[in-house]
């Protein structure tokens, strides 16, 4: 074979590069997204399926997507901008990327715990940080609160992943903004401690840990292991006959809660069709996919998952939101300092 | 004659797949006997050397070193099992190594104050003595020269194997190394087989010579003989 | 003809490195005046522990590569044994694995709830558990020990035989002849190889972060994403920089006074045979079951599970949109290197070897910081002239972004290939009446060709298995192959990944086994 017929396919590849039939399409929204879940390209499909508006998407992680926004500056092709953590939306507010809304819909139908007071973003689904035990060795009583778990009785037997990762960030930055930094240090120096084995892996192999008996209790995101209990692997079948979850408190304060969120940028051209997205995703349908297909808590009260009902009531620390971006750095360092790697 | 040094009895060998190199080639060397080698390029020389030292398997052939059988048709000794030593053309130094390093690579095996002694010996009969800490890009041609020899030397081979020793040293250098690598040779009592094309080096060196052409020796006769017959047709090789 | 009497051409070359060096410029410069606000724990509590597990990682990684690549080049050029013909290209695949991927795969084998650490544990009370830091460094080092494989099997094949010849004529045996000679001989070759690897090593955020091993590059992230201080993680970068400078610097050196491949008369391979064969068989076979056949059989096994939600129109998209991105990087690169080469040859004075050095830095560089160093640089440019649209977000720039990072995968082997050409040739031409354009184009340039193809090769696959670039500067519904497994793992779909993985890889494979056939025939 002569060697250059290898690059065939790249160059015809080249070739069509860019091309995109339905390039013509007349009404249009520009999304910049942290979100990869199917179902958000679902939900765009239903959205564009019910007004005629294309969604384009460009998906990244947050903090790189919000330098893209401050570089492309006022000619910014993004509409709406989607991250999964309400620290990235107080921190693009801040940087001025965002826009105030004025919406009835939104206000009336999200929780003003889970929204920007001036309408710079909103919350779309929550996400809570919970515990994930053995059935067969630990009872729910012993699992109340986040503190808990600090006690010398869990020394080995505690799963957790790195604090590389932004749901632990976030989680102590909600003790930082209720207790203050020395309190949330002890408690990352007790979890520490009381480690079954140096963070590594995914929150999903947390919850596959437990199971294995590797250790007794995970902290994980309620979606993981709503997809990992209503999922059908053999593989993982283990894991949904023994864990359970559990929802410990903050103190006087409910389970900490993250969320997934939208705001309208301030560059936005498309701003009638931004809202009308925007309004879409808090809508029952919306919702009700957020739930169904991708195991999150959504925003608008009602059509929760099954598997998510069978874990028990989530009670949401209502924490101004816009503390968990504030108090994310302060929570870097304490990790550090503890040497939570 | 009691028993010869070397001998090599109908010698074949052909590149896989190519034309016979060697066909039949059979020759004795007495102890201590130098043998030029000469022919026209393409006649097999460089070959003949590589079969003899092993690093080349004749296909057919039989090799006796000092009564020992180096290879038949059920025999094959390793090269680096050989008590044969050989000279490359390109002198082959280890560029990564002194010449001290050089020359005791083949001695490792060797104690260490005793290596150390031999090299140093080594060095002085080739006249390098003061140059065991430089490297071979820091040498001129003919120290290079003399260091693959004294390489090859130092291990006390019964029988070197020379390649083209002489090529790429000018004129004068050329005639002095000429002299110091018979002497070495004679005074060490090795034997040696050189190839060459050069007729000066070969009836300078050899006390025979023999002719390769299309693979097998047409005339092995002392030097002398070849000499005569050079100077009445000088321009044939 | 352009000549230097009206040196236009030269100018123009150097107005386009300026342009290449505006984001590396962006990053080099940040870090000094940016504000840090968090410099200081990044410093204090951060640095030490990252800067000791990326050396850990790094000298581990780099060895045990060496030890692979090195022992096999040599099995397969100085030997005869069974099967050698075919483990001598398929030696080369593990490079068609992702660093990212591979260690995916090998932590849902192998990693403390993997499939086979739990077969294991059911019928013992051992549970293996790969997933640490030694256990990164294998996974790393069976998929990048390619790199020094290639060029060693290269030099062992086809540089050494009259050395390792009179090695022999001295009595040495096989061991000794390959550390006594052919290691230290083909020393430039091995280190370069391993400077590859380095960098690849250090350019790792995937596999480190899931892991759980802490790095200058995931230092970088935790500066950046978590203390929210771009300038740090700039800073951060910077060292990065630094200690890649320092590996090339290395690299450089082990060249000074080294002459390689002395001769091009392929090597005589020495026929093994009873256990000496089978091991040597079996050594080659372990080699390439870890670093090919185990994660590309987990790959084909997970794709081939049902997955009720998949289309693969989305893969199919995805690549299209790979290979289109890494033929236009790879054109767009070598166009460059061919014109910077050209200055290299008939520029004048050392500031053009100054000038392709700084231009080449962006490989030293992490994929996410180049892509800062861009987007800032579009920005500025967008602003000052007064552009209507922005630059980011199209593929030109990702194209350039593309180029910065990889110029110096297509000029090395050009240049190296460029230093074998004797420059009186070059003085022949001229006194011919031949400009310096005419000149390169018709003396130096056809002489060049395997190594721009060998460049061009090496640019794709870097492009297809890369990742940051395109995830940071893809324009709107643009996906690649590496950012459908990225989004997939990144929501911890680990097995939905295996179907565009199973596609880089097939990707990658053509050119790869083009590069190995280059090199396998100068080898004989």
């Amino acid at each position: 074979m002569r060697p250059t017929l290898l690059l065939l396919p790249f160059l015809v590849a080249c070739g069509s590069l860019g091309t995109d039939p339905d390039a013509a399409a007349a009404r249009e929204v520009n999304v910049y997204s942290h979100r990869h879940y199917d179902t958000d390209a679902q939900l765009f499909e239903a959205f564009t399926a019910a007004t005629g508006i294309r969604v384009n998407l460009v998906m990244a992680d947050d903090d790189e997507v919000l330098t893209r926004m401050e570089q492309e500056g006022a000619n910014s092709p993004c509409d709406l901008l989607i991250t999964s953590d309400a620290g990235r939306l107080g921190q693009a507010r801040m940087r001025g990327l965002l826009q105030p809304i004025k919406s009835a819909e939104l206000e009336s139908n999200i929780p003003a715990f889970l929204r920007d007071p001036e309408g710079h973003w909103f919350g779309l689904t929550m996400r809570a940080r919970v515990f994930v035990y053995n059935k067969n060795k630990v009872r729910p009583e012993q699992l109340d609160d986040y503190k808990d778990l600090t006690r010398p009785e869990w020394k080995g037997r505690v799963l957790v992943r790195s604090s590389e990762n932004l749901y632990n960030q976030s989680l102590l930055a909600a003790m930082v903004a209720h207790y203050g930094s020395e309190a949330a240090l002890a408690w990352a120096e007790g979890i520490t401690a009381n480690m079954a084995r140096t963070p590594k892996g995914s929150d999903t192999d947390q919850l596959l840990a437990v199971a294995e008996g590797i250790g007794d209790v995970a902290i994980a995101n309620s979606y993981y292991v709503g997809k990992l209990m209503s999922g059908t692997e053999p593989e993982k079948a283990k894991a949904r006959e023994t864990l359970a979850v559990a929802f410990p408190r903050m103190g006087p304060f409910g389970t900490h809660v993250n969320v997934s969120g939208a705001g309208v940028a301030r560059s936005a051209k498309h701003l009638p069709e931004a809202i009308a997205l925007l309004e879409f995703l808090v809508s029952e349908e919306a919702q009700r996919l957020f739930a169904e297909g991708n195991k999150e808590y959504p925003v608008r009260p009602g059509s929760l998952a099954e598997v998510l009902q069978r874990f028990g009531t989530l009670d949401p620390d209502t924490l101004d939101l816009a503390q968990l971006g504030l108090n994310n750095a302060t929570a870097v360092k304490l990790f550090d300092r503890a040497g939570w790697r | 004659m009691s028993h010869p040094l070397l001998s090599v009895f109908d010698m074949h060998f052909a590149h896989p797949g190519g034309n016979a190199v060697l066909s039949g080639v059979s020759f004795t060397m007495p102890v201590n006997e130098v043998l030029v080698v000469v022919g026209a390029s393409g006649s097999g020389k460089t070959t003949l050397l590589r079969c003899i030292a092993g690093l080349d398997r004749a296909q057919r052939g039989r090799v006796m070193l000092d009564g020992t059988l180096l290879q038949d048709g059920a025999v094959f000794m390793a090269p680096e099992e050989r008590p044969v030593g050989m000279v490359f053309q390109g002198h082959a130094l280890f560029p990564h190594l002194t010449v001290d390093g050089n020359i005791g690579f083949g001695l490792h095996r060797v104690p260490k104050a005793e290596r150390i002694r031999r090299v140093a010996d080594e060095v002085a009969s080739v006249g390098l003595s003061g140059s065991g800490e430089r490297y071979p890009h820091q040498l001129s041609g003919g120290q290079q020269q003399r260091v693959a020899i004294a390489r090859s030397l130092v291990l006390r081979p019964r029988l070197l194997l020379m390649d083209e020793p002489f090529s790429d040293l000018d004129r004068h250098t050329r005639k002095q190394v000429r002299t110091e690598v018979l002497q070495i040779l004679r005074a060490h009592g090795t034997g040696a087989i050189i190839v060459t094309h050069d007729r000066e080096d070969a009836y300078h060196m050899a006390d025979r010579i023999a002719e390769l052409d299309q693979g097998h020796f047409i005339r092995i006769a002392p030097a002398e003989a070849f000499r005569k017959e050079w100077a009445q047709h000088p321009f044939q090789a | 003809m352009v000549r230097y009497s009206r040196p236009l051409l030269p100018w123009a070359i150097g107005a386009l490195v300026l342009l290449l060096l505006a984001p590396l410029t962006v990053v080099v410069t940040a870090p000094f005046h940016a504000p840090a606000p968090e410099w200081a724990h990044v410093f204090r509590d951060v640095l030490p522990v990252h800067l000791l597990e990326t050396v850990l990682l790094l000298t581990g990684t780099v060895l045990l590569s060496v030890v692979i690549g090195v022992l096999s080049a040599w099995l397969v050029a100085a030997y005869a044994f069974p099967l050698r013909g075919l483990m001598r290209w398929m030696l080369v695949l593990p490079l068609a694995v992702p660093t990212y991927i591979s260690a995916y795969t090998y932590a849902a084998l192998l990693g403390p709830t993997g499939t086979i650490s739990l077969w294991v544990h059911d019928r013992s009370s051992f549970r293996p558990d790969i997933v640490d830091l030694p256990g990164l460094i294998v996974v790393l080092a069976v998929v990048l020990f390619p790199y020094i494989y290639l060029p060693a099997r290269a030099v062992f094949a086809s540089g050494l035989r009259e050395q390792l010849e009179a090695a022999r004529m001295l009595g040495a045996h096989g061991s000794r002849r390959f550390l006594g000679v052919a290691v230290p001989l083909a020393r430039p070759a091995i280190v370069g190889g391993a400077v590859l690897v380095a960098m690849e090593t250090l350019n790792d955020y995937g596999a480190v972060k899931y892991y759980g091993i802490r790095t200058l590059t995931t230092a970088v992230f935790r500066s950046w994403t978590g203390l929210s201080d771009l300038g740090s993680a700039l800073r951060v970068a910077l060292i990065l920089v630094v200690l890649v400078t320092l590996l090339l610097w290395v690299e450089r050196r082990s060249r000074i006074h080294r002459r390689q491949a002395t001769d091009a008369i392929p090597m005589s391979r020495q026929r093994l045979t009873g256990a000496r064969a089978t091991l040597a068989s079996g050594w080659c076979l372990l080699v390439l079951f870890f670093g090919f056949v185990l994660p590309g059989g987990k790959l084909l096994l997970d794709a081939a599970t049902p997955q009720p939600a998949y289309t693969w129109t989305t893969d199919l998209i995805a690549l299209r949109n790979t290979l289109g991105v890494a033929t236009g990087a790879a054109l767009l690169t070598l166009l460059i290197a061919v014109l910077l080469i050209f200055l290299l040859r008939h520029g004048q004075g050392s500031w053009t070897r100054g000038l392709v050095r700084a231009a080449t830095l962006g490989y030293a560089i992490p994929g996410a910081v180049i892509a800062v160093g861009v987007m800032t640089a579009a920005g500025t440019i967008d602003r000052q002239a007064g552009l209507s649209f922005t630059l980011i977000g199209t593929i030109g720039l990702l194209l350039y972004a593309f180029t910065v990072r990889f110029l110096a995968v297509a000029v090395q082997p050009m240049q190296g290939s460029l230093a074998r050409q004797h420059s009186e040739v070059d003085d022949a031409a001229r006194m011919l009446g031949a400009s310096p354009l005419r000149t390169f184009l018709h003396i130096n340039l056809p002489q060049l060709r395997p190594a721009i193809l060998a460049a061009a090769m090496l640019v794709a696959i870097d492009v297809v298995k890369g990742l940051p670039l395109t995830l940071i500067l893809r324009p709107f519904n643009f996906d690649t192959l590496s950012t459908r497994v990225f989004e997939m793992a990144r929501i911890e779909q680990l097995r939905e990944t295996a179907r565009p993985a199973l596609f880089i890889v097939l990707c990658v494979l053509p050119p790869l086994l083009f590069l190995d056939r280059q090199l396998a025939r100068s080898e004989g």
